[in-house]
Parts: C-alpha cells; structure tokens; sequence
C-alpha cells in the first residue's frame, strides 16, 4: 500500500472520457459492422478500414506525443522542480498506447491484406516501415527500463524518442514514395478523399472514438506510471530507515 | 478465411487487446494497492478525496 492521496487513477477527466467511449465504441460497432455500405470492389472486407486506419492514426497521434514531452524534456526539464519527471512519464505512457495500437494496425492490416490481396504479409515499403516502426518504439520501452540515475535515464529516453519519431512521416508517405502493394492513404492534407459518403463519416467518428479511448488509456497509464515511481521512492526510503534504524541499535 | 470472420478476428482481437491492456493496468494498480476507479465497486475511497503529491507534477 503506497501513501494515502493515491487511491485510484481515475479523475473526473477519465470519468467523461469514459462516459463518452463507451456508447461511442458501441455505436462505431454499429456503424462500421452494419450501416456502412460494402464496397463495390472490396465487398464487407472493406470494413477491416474502420479500425486499420484509426488504429495507425492514434499511433502516430501517441508517438507525437512522445515526441513532444520528450521535447519538452530536454529543453525545460532542467527548470522543473521534478526535473522533468513528468514530461518523461507522459512520453512512455504515449509510447506505449503508440506501441499497443501500431500492433493492432498491423494485425487488422495483415488479416485485411489476406482478403483483398491473397497474402497476409508482402515486404513493401509501407508493412516493413509500419514493422519498423513498432520496432524501434519497443527499443524506446525497453530502453526506458535499463537502470541509471535518474536524469541521465530520462535524457537519453527523450533523444531516442526524437529520433525513432523520423519513422513516422516515413510510414505515412511511404505509398507515395515508393511504389508499393499498399493503397494510397485514405485520407491525407491537401488531397481529395479516396472515400465518400457513409465510408467517409464512419471513418472519421471512428478515428474519434479511437482516439478518446487512447487518451483515457494514456492518462491512466501515466498516473500508473508515476505511482509506480513513488511506491519505489517510498520503498527505498523504507529501507533507508530501517537499515539506520538498525546501525544505531548496535 | 471469410470475410466474416476475417472481421470477427480484426474486430474481436481488437477490442480484446485493449480489454487485455485495461486488465494489465487494472492488475498493476492493485498491486500498488490503489485502483483505476473505473467501477464504484472496487471498494476504494472516491476520487473525491484524492490528495495531489507535492512532487511538483500537475496533475493530469
């Protein structure tokens, strides 16, 4: 049992976000299972969609993120009073949702591509950048575990997390780049839709579902995270005392 | 496979792989004796009376 202030991870924030998700996961189910219509091509496989392409887009939203905190880190750690602490809690809880949801993309895209493609795998540019990708975001975890003092641990965390992030813009503009089995983006900046209609709308509201769940699975990651730190700050401390405790005995 | 249960797969590992993610964190936050406060029967105080460590963090 750690100190009294923590008894739970949730907060009001987590609570609306789960108030919203909940409903929003069932009626995105509904959307995407049965009112969105099969695609003349593709038939009811295109559905694999709904959760392919928000799934890669709440990766790159995460590991944005990451970026940013590890960021933040190096540049205004110093200055804080935790030293940077936080920036470095918040860039692995991003990192890891990252990680869980980039899985995911390559798993629905896997199962996708045996339908529309014949194949569950092809080593085009867009799967081995996507794998590569996954990657080196698991590096970035378990360089996060390594041991070392506590300031050099954050740092050298927060550069590996700057650099693996070159991948991401890779990933996304690979089918441009690079003549691949992989289709066009669905939706991109600058560029007319691939898809209209009830295929657009579903689409977008379940990017947004996705999204509000990612963020309340990244809010409690990150209080798990630092409860996690202080339950080991205060186990440390306990030890301290108690072998203090027993060198004045003697 | 059919495309019906090429979707049940996509779909049905999805969503238990975020369940799974939820359980994992749910397990770990026991272990540290709080809880994810996403039931009112986890038999925890309500988020109410949480205390901020001054640690210096905000809150998020």
């Amino acid at each position: 049992m750690i100190h009294a202030w923590a008894t739970m991870t949730a907060t009001l924030t987590t609570r609306l976000l789960a108030a919203v998700a909940l409903p929003a996961v069932a009626v995105m189910l509904i959307l995407a299972l049965w009112v969105s219509p099969p695609d003349v091509v593709q038939g009811d496989a295109v559905r694999m969609l709904y959760i392919h392409v928000p799934a890669i887009w709440v990766a790159y939203g995460s590991f944005a993120l990451t970026w940013v905190a590890s960021a933040l880190l190096l540049w205004r750690g110093g200055r804080r009073t935790d030293g940077g602490r936080h920036y470095d809690r918040l860039a692995g809880a991003a990192a890891e949702v990252g990680v869980l949801f980039t899985a995911l993309t390559l798993f629905s895209g896997a199962l996708w591509g045996r339908v529309t493609w014949g194949t569950y795998w092809q080593w085009d540019a867009r799967l081995t950048t996507t794998v590569m990708l996954l990657i080196t975001y698991i590096g970035y975890l378990a360089l996060r575990r390594l041991p070392a003092s506590g300031s050099i641990q954050h740092r050298r965390a927060a550069i590996m997390a700057l650099i693996s992030f070159v991948n991401v813009p890779i990933v996304h503009y690979s089918v441009d780049w690079w003549r691949t089995l992989h289709q066009e983006a669905s939706l991109s900046v600058g560029r007319r839709p691939e898809i209209t209609g009830e295929m657009y709308w579903t689409l977008l509201y379940s990017a947004v579902t996705v999204t509000v769940v990612a963020a309340w699975l990244i809010i409690h990651r990150y209080r798990l995270i630092r409860l996690d730190a202080l339950a080991d700050e205060a186990h440390l401390r306990a030890l301290l005392t108690q072998r203090r405790s027993e060198e004045v005995g003697r | 496979m059919s495309n019906a249960g090429t979707l049940w797969l996509g779909y049905g590992v999805t969503i238990v792989s975020v369940l799974g993610y939820v359980l994992w964190m749910w397990r770990r936050a026991r272990a540290l004796g709080v809880s994810l406060g996403i039931s009112d029967n986890e038999h925890f105080p309500s988020s109410d009376s949480q205390q901020t460590p001054s640690d210096g963090q905000p809150s998020m």
